[in-house]
């Protein structure tokens, strides 16, 4: 309705219709699938070097975006579309594009699809993205060039709104799990967050069923000695459709998530030791070592009132 | 007429005739511009006035040379009636001194430099001392001014005067170890000896006057398990947490105490119930995360009364700063082995289970 007024007060005023809305109107359609610039296809190069992996449930919408750009991040790419659970033609329009799709009927569960892409890579460098934020080709290729450069695991600088007393409960357990496991220096990032890009040692030390959950995995990597780092910032908090909904006491992926880092936990415990490889602060435990702290004379003056 | 008369009425500055205000009472404004007296909440002024009035009239059935026992369950008797009002939680300390001020009056002589708690339960307090003779003596003469039955000071690995002050003290049973126990064995310790109903622990460093001390106290007599220090108001946020600030939020935010913030037994002061000691046993008091997440794991009653600055008080030495310092590498460890017991007592995921994910359709490629 809108835009017939304008076109038509446009007419009125005799104002060219170059664009839609007018030249000198400041306002611009704002669209996250850019149809207009035409169909997308892409095309999986037959040796690549970077695999591209991208969990899809019903995100018709950005997936074209979000494919267009992961195939331009490198010359030789291929973009596996794992599509679980896709009921409105996701699964489709990405083999449309040109992408790799794996399809499934149901809903395999969070990040699943990220395992299941990444057992199917055939690239040295593994990078994921979730299929409803698209991220610029340019933000995607500084993780790829951190892994050529030795990093294993590489991972999104972003983490969340910080700056207050109460924080998410998601975000605490990112910033727990890195401080528990001995990393202070990752802060808050986390294989939870996108993008991140792993390195095929990493994949096969870590073994490609762990991505299913993704802090154990990022847990497995630190204590196999690989290179996990922050590398680049981008910006997925204000875009991810999920934050943006309130939650309702008890959010299910809040839950999940947290569970997520206590398995991290739990996994860290068995790989190190029952207090994760800290010291004990040279404590006295057992009732022997408190006899001989008391040393050659024991002290034990009670006086009553 | 009637109508000029009611006309004189509102202008002299009343809204409202006077008959109709019968139905708006409960809402009268009093005084223009004055907000409404909440009738809820109580005059402190005037209860603190009580309280001098009560100890001259209890003067008379207690002599000159009463112990602080007595007295103490005298003041007990007639505040307990305050005890469960939140209102008061600042002005205990005025309250016990002015009863305290009205009993020597009613006998002409100085009020004794004591501090009346509300509490009938037995107090233990346990004081941990390394090298701390420069407070030591402040710490033990604010405990003795609290009406407390038994008071252990654990000195070890002492090299300074420390042991000499602690062995001046009249009232306090001084234990002695040549070498460190290492940090928190020392409340282990002390508490196995104890015998109160509550037990009360502070450290040697940490010069805290009584009255402050007289919340935690409060809130087991009123049915808490665990007393906390709640160090809400001095910490900053989440972006300048350090890491033992974070694992303490991270432990009680995954046990659902979400209200806890980042308080913890780690610090002092704290005080806890006679159940809950013999719960969890004196020697969990030695990984102090852990013995937090076994209480609330067992459905105690943990709260966070009062709030002491003690990161202000906190000496710095060359072991507790910086990134990675031994302390806080410690503390990190003790979260782990809390999170440990929590993990093996319920499971790998505690409460929150995975029914969303179907984690065997992933099959590993080429072996």
């Amino acid at each position: 309705m809108r835009k017939r007024v304008k076109t038509n007060r446009a007419e009125k005023a005799g104002r060219s219709k170059k664009t839609k809305t007018g030249i000198r109107s400041r306002k611009r359609r704002k669209s996250a699938s850019r149809v207009n610039r035409g169909p997308v296809r892409i095309r999986n190069a037959e040796d690549p070097v970077v695999s591209v992996v991208i969990p899809v449930m019903n995100e018709r919408r950005t997936l074209a975006e979000v494919i267009r750009q992961a195939a331009n991040v490198h010359p030789q790419c291929e973009v596996i579309v794992v599509a679980n659970g896709s009921k409105d033609g996701s699964a489709q329009l990405a083999r449309r594009i040109g992408a790799r799709v794996i399809a499934y009927d149901q809903s395999l569960g969070h990040d699943v699809g990220r395992a299941i892409g990444a057992a199917e890579a055939r690239g040295q460098v593994l990078l994921f993205v979730d299929g409803d934020i698209p991220v610029r080709a340019s933000e995607l290729r500084p993780f790829v060039e951190a892994i050529g450069k030795g990093v294993d695991v590489a991972l999104n600088r972003y983490l969340g709104p910080v700056r207050k007393s109460n924080v998410h409960s998601v975000i605490l357990s990112k910033h727990a799990l890195n401080w528990l496991v001995g990393r202070p220096d990752l802060s808050g990032t986390s294989m939870t967050t996108i993008p991140h890009a792993l390195s095929r040692r990493a994949l096969e030390r870590i073994g490609p069923e762990q991505l299913a959950v993704p802090p154990k995995a990022q847990a497995a990597a630190i204590a196999n000695g690989l290179r996990v780092e922050a590398v680049h910032y981008v910006e997925v908090g204000a875009r991810n459709p999920g934050k943006r909904r309130r939650r309702g006491g008890g959010d299910p992926v809040e839950q999940l998530i947290v569970g997520d880092h206590l398995e991290a936990l739990e996994h860290w415990v068995s790989l190190t030791t029952n207090r994760g490889n800290y010291e004990d602060g040279n404590r006295r435990r057992t009732a022997e070592e408190k006899e001989a702290a008391q040393g050659g004379e024991s002290h034990e003056e009670e006086e009553t009132r | 007429m009637k109508k000029r008369r009611l006309v004189k009425r509102r202008q002299a500055g009343r809204s409202v005739p006077r008959n109709k205000r019968k139905a708006q009472r409960g809402k009268r404004p009093g005084r223009p511009g004055r907000a409404p007296r909440n009738r809820l909440r109580p005059r402190i002024g005037l209860w603190l006035h009580r309280a001098f009035e009560a100890g001259r009239r209890n003067s008379v059935t207690l002599p000159a040379d009463t112990d602080k026992a007595e007295l103490n369950e005298s003041f007990r008797q007639w505040s307990r009636r305050l005890l469960p009002n939140p209102e008061f939680k600042p002005y205990w300390g005025e309250l016990s001194r002015n009863y305290l001020e009205g009993w020597a009056s009613g006998h002409r002589i100085a009020p004794p430099d004591w501090v009346l708690v509300p509490c009938s339960s037995r107090i233990s307090v346990v004081v941990t001392a390394m090298n701390e003779e420069q407070h030591i003596g402040h710490v033990l003469h604010q405990v003795q001014r609290l009406p407390i039955c038994e008071l252990i000071v654990v000195v070890n690995g002492s090299t300074d005067g420390t042991l000499a002050i602690a062995q001046a003290c009249p009232v306090a049973t001084v234990l002695h170890y040549e070498q460190a126990l290492g940090h928190d064995v020392g409340r282990a310790v002390g508490a196995e000896l104890c015998g109160g109903d509550v037990v009360l622990f502070l450290d040697g460093d940490l010069p805290v006057k009584s009255e402050q001390l007289i919340p935690y106290l409060n809130a087991i007599e009123a049915g808490a398990d665990l007393a906390l220090n709640d160090l809400g108001p001095f910490i900053s946020t989440f972006a300048g947490w350090d890491g033992v600030s974070v694992a303490k939020a991270y432990l009680n935010r995954v046990l659902g105490r979400e209200d806890l913030h980042a308080n913890s037994m780690t610090a002092v002061p704290h005080a806890i119930s006679r159940r809950a000691l013999d719960l969890i046993g004196p020697d969990a008091l030695m990984v102090p995360p852990k013995a937090q997440a076994m209480l609330i794991m067992h459905g105690m009653r943990v709260e966070s009364p009062f709030s002491i600055d003690v990161i202000k008080h906190n000496r710095i030495r060359k072991h507790n700063v910086g990134l990675g310092n031994p302390v806080s590498r410690m503390i990190l460890g003790d979260h782990l082995e809390a999170m440990e017991y929590v993990l093996n007592a319920t499971g790998p995921r505690f409460v929150y289970h995975d029914t969303l994910r179907k984690r065997w359709m992933v099959a590993r490629k080429g072996g």
